[in-house]
């Protein structure tokens, strides 16, 4: 998986390419830095697709950020929602 | 002894004759030897029976008389036209030359003439009028009376000079000889059909047109010859009186007292009598005829007064009326003559102009009753029978046309019952063809359009693969509808997946209500477990299936039959198991293989069965069956297919090949290559995208929790194993793990309403596999965890 951060003050924006699933979870766990951070933006444009781990990473990441600031997923596409409707990740997270 | 009684046993001899060669040629070889042959031997034995007539004549009423006429007679009427001339022949030959040695003269002519006509007579009725068959008892002894008449006839004919003499023999013989003869001819025509078992007694329906008029014609005859007969004698004695008188009173008048005995004509007198002495004349009137009898003569009397005495002028009865009987027998010959040739004759034209065109058109009709319908009836000899054919024929045409319409329409609805019933087999489709585990053919030959054979395979919901071949009773229609019956009751139980013999058990049960018409199944089922090769079968009343193990020639799998499906209820059926090893192949079939017949009514039968298996080249199902049925029908040849014929071929290949990963040390790192395995597995069977992505997140979710929990602390093998599954189209994923015994089907489910804050991740991937797998089975079996994901693609 590959992840790709772009820092811009305190709003970090995160693109994600490949597969978010047990084996890569611990990387995006560790590549998030979220001290000082304002604004969340997870991009999953080349996202195939998520697996509860992944899911884990994404809820600490939402949770943190609801009591410092704000967290957006864009580009989600329909394998994932699926799983986010599934899981009910739809309802927690804000999807652009 | 008695003259009569001699008589008759000359009469008998010819019934005897006949009797015995009617039973020659029933019951011995005699048949066998050529028709000419038995003729003459026939024509010269009665030949010589009318030669021992001759010679043996019996003395009556101071003639010779003898039933010589009835042996020809006997021959040609009964057993056939030559026999009876050459009968008629030597008999009339012999009497010719009989004078030689002590016959009579008087009769000579007559008797011979009378003897052979008597031959030809026969020969001619029985050659032109009955076709060469025997006549009925009347027409013998009606031919037996005619002959005679005529043989009579003849002798007054022959005597024309000697009426008188020819008459006296004619009144001696008449009735024993009519009696004797007609008889005799009419016992040997009874006795003969007796013998033979001819029809005696005929039915009305078998009365012909002829043989009617026959009968109203004979009683016509008979009462105008009877009428004639009594008028000619009324005439004939008034006019016998009449000259009397005359003759006796010129006699009394020309008498002179002194002469008072003269003569009158042959035999009368003239007499004196005085007192009464000889006749007592008071109650007659002088010079007036009357009948009286005198020295026991009866005579015409008339006499005259004279002084004290009478003269009485005698003329017996005899010579007054000799004149009077011969012009009656004549008379009556002739009328007997003439009426037999009037009745032959209306006989022949009746033939001629109604029986035979009768027998034409009937012959057309029976044509087009046997189905040729191109007959045409073309009998124009006149009115009646022009409108006959014509209205036949019309009647024909306009049939033809209803028998067309008809024909359509049914051809119509019979490829309509063809194409429903084809649509009722199973296809071959990419579900059966493309299984690695088996290769399977099946075809059904209905005998008409429709049949009521019927073969079936699909699979169980557990994944089995059924096959069924079976035969319903009858042909057609019938057999089509119920077999509709049979086949959808059978798979609606077999496809659960209940054991095979339950199935027919339930299946017979329901085929057995409202069976009025007691048509019934025979079947035979197997339910192969494609993992194992184990087959279970059951069989109702069906023949028995032919197994090939390896390089072994086919054999019978001997199993007893149960009863038939349909046949009662409550009847239980059998299983029976075998287990089919990699290469085995069955051949189920049914009876209208076995049962096919040639020309010659031969079976096909199991032996021929086996041959043309063992003998089969191919290597695919359809080639068996093809060849099969191809023996079948060089066997048949041009016999018409009498039964349907139906076949299934089935091979076990083994169980299906797998797709598994496997690894002694489960950990997370694995997951990535098992992720491009499955992907390389699925691209293969073609599965879809987004089926492929759910897929490699269960296996994650499902992998990453074995590698976490089965082993505790320690690490352990793992399997994924691949399955590409057909019925349904999807796939099959397996995790093995020789782990703690775990269900992650139990887990608790999380509670996916909650806030981010609130939320915990624990059992959230189970929960996604879940929902998003088709089906989800776990088990623990042999010290391991198994669990089955199932995904439609």
């Amino acid at each position: 998986m590959d992840i790709n951060k772009t820092l811009n003050g305190e709003s970090l924006e995160v693109a994600l390419a490949g597969r978010l699933d047990t084996t890569t979870a611990p990387e995006l766990e560790a590549a998030l830095e979220l001290d000082g951070i304002k604004d969340l933006a997870l991009d999953f444009s080349n996202l195939e697709y998520i697996s509860s781990a992944g899911l884990r990473v994404i809820l600490a990441a939402q949770k943190k950020m609801s009591s410092q600031g704000n967290m957006v997923v864009r580009n989600v596409n329909d394998t994932i929602r699926e799983v986010f409707e599934i899981t009910g990740f739809i309802d927690i997270l804000t999807i652009e | 002894m008695n003259s009569y009684i001699k008589l008759g046993i000359a009469a008998f001899i010819p019934v005897i004759a006949s009797v015995f060669f009617c039973l020659l040629e029933e019951k011995t070889k005699f048949k066998k030897l050529p028709y000419p042959v038995r003729q003459a031997i026939i024509g010269i034995i009665f030949g010589a029976i009318a030669i021992l007539g001759t010679e043996y004549g019996i003395p009556m009423n101071g003639a010779q008389v003898n039933c010589r006429d009835a042996a020809p007679l006997c021959a040609g009427l009964l057993f056939g036209a030559p026999a009876g001339i050459i009968a008629g022949v030597i008999g009339g030959v012999e009497r010719w030359f009989a004078v030689y040695w002590g016959v009579g003269t008087f009769t000579r002519v007559a008797c011979s003439v009378a003897t052979i006509i008597a031959g030809i007579y026969a020969a001619l009725l029985r050659k032109f009028l009955f076709d060469d068959k025997r006549p009925s008892w009347m027409i013998s002894f009606a031919s037996g009376i005619v002959i005679e008449v005529f043989h009579l006839s003849l002798v007054f004919l022959t005597n024309i000079h000697n009426a008188e003499k020819a008459a006296q023999v004619v009144k001696a013989c008449t009735i024993p000889i009519l009696v004797a003869t007609g008889s005799s001819v009419l016992f040997a025509s009874i006795f003969v059909a007796g013998v033979a078992k001819d029809k005696m007694l005929i039915d009305r329906k078998d009365v012909g047109i002829s043989q009617t008029i026959q009968r109203w014609l004979l009683v016509c005859v008979v009462i105008a010859f009877f009428a004639t007969t009594a008028f000619l004698n009324m005439v004939q004695t008034g006019i016998a009186e009449s000259q009397a008188n005359v003759v006796l009173t010129q006699a009394l008048e020309n008498v002179s007292p002194g002469h008072s005995i003269t003569t009158i004509g042959e035999t009368g007198y003239t007499t004196v009598q005085k007192d009464n002495e000889f006749i007592d004349t008071s109650k007659y009137k002088e010079m007036k005829i009357f009948k009286t009898e005198i020295w026991g003569v009866p005579s015409f009397i008339m006499y005259k007064n004279q002084l004290d005495s009478q003269i009485l002028a005698v003329y017996p009865l005899a010579e007054a009326n000799a004149t009077r009987d011969i012009s009656l027998y004549v008379n009556t010959f002739m009328e007997v003559l003439v009426f037999a040739v009037m009745f032959l004759l209306i006989f022949l034209l009746i033939k001629r102009v109604v029986v035979e065109r009768m027998h034409k058109v009937n012959e057309g009709l029976e044509l087009i009753t046997n189905g040729d319908l191109s007959e045409e009836i073309n009998v124009h000899d006149n009115k009646e029978f022009t409108e006959l054919s014509n209205g036949i024929n019309h009647t024909v045409d306009a049939l033809k046309g209803y028998i067309a319409e008809a024909e359509a329409r049914i051809d119509q609805e019979l490829q309509f019952a063809k194409d429903i019933q084809a649509a009722a087999l199973p296809r071959l489709t990419s579900a059966f063809t493309e299984r690695p585990e088996f290769d399977i053919y099946a075809s059904m030959d209905p005998a008409k359009e429709v049949g009521g054979d019927f073969f079936d395979f699909y699979y169980t919901r557990e994944g089995k693969l059924n096959f069924l071949v079976a035969d319903v009773s009858g042909k057609g229609i019938p057999a089509a509808m119920f077999m509709m019956r049979a086949k959808t009751q059978i798979k609606a139980l077999a496809e659960t997946g209940m054991p095979v013999n339950d199935a027919f058990t339930g299946a017979n049960k329901g085929l057995c209500e409202g069976n009025e018409a007691n048509m019934f199944v025979t079947a035979w089922i197997g339910s192969v477990d494609l993992e194992k090769g184990a087959i279970e079968f059951s069989n109702a009343g069906h023949n028995v299936p032919v197994l090939k193990h390896a390089d072994e020639p086919w054999k019978f799998i001997q199993n007893p039959p149960g009863f038939i499906l349909a046949g009662m209820d409550g009847v239980k059926y059998r299983k029976g198991d075998y287990m089919l090893r990699p290469g085995d192949i069955l051949f189920v079939y049914t009876d209208g293989v076995t049962e096919a017949n040639n020309a010659t009514n031969e079976l096909f039968g199991d032996d021929r069965l086996l041959d043309a298996l063992n003998s089969c080249e191919s290597d695919t199902m359809e080639g068996i069956c093809k060849h099969v049925k191809s023996c079948v029908d060089n066997f048949a040849g041009s016999a018409p297919q009498f039964d349907d014929i139906t076949m299934l071929a089935i091979r076990y290949n083994g169980p299906p090949p797998r797709t598994e990963i496997s690894f002694e040390n489960a950990q997370i790192s694995d997951i990535t290559e098992i992720t491009e395995f499955v992907e390389t597995e699925l691209e293969k069977f073609g599965s879809p995208l987004k089926v492929t992505t759910q897929i490699n997140i269960a296996i994650d979710e499902i992998y990453s929790n074995i590698v976490k929990y089965a082993y505790e602390n320690n690490s352990g093998p793992a399997t994924v194993r691949l399955e590409h599954q057909h019925e349904p189209n999807g796939i099959l994923v397996t995790f093995i793990d020789k782990g703690i015994p775990y269900n992650p089907l139990n887990a608790k489910e999380p509670d996916t309403t909650l806030s981010a804050e609130e939320r915990d991740i624990g059992g959230l991937g189970i929960y996604m596999v879940k929902q998003s797998m088709d089906e989800i089975i776990y088990e623990y079996k042999d010290e391991k965890n198994t669990l089955y994901l199932f995904k439609k693609f």
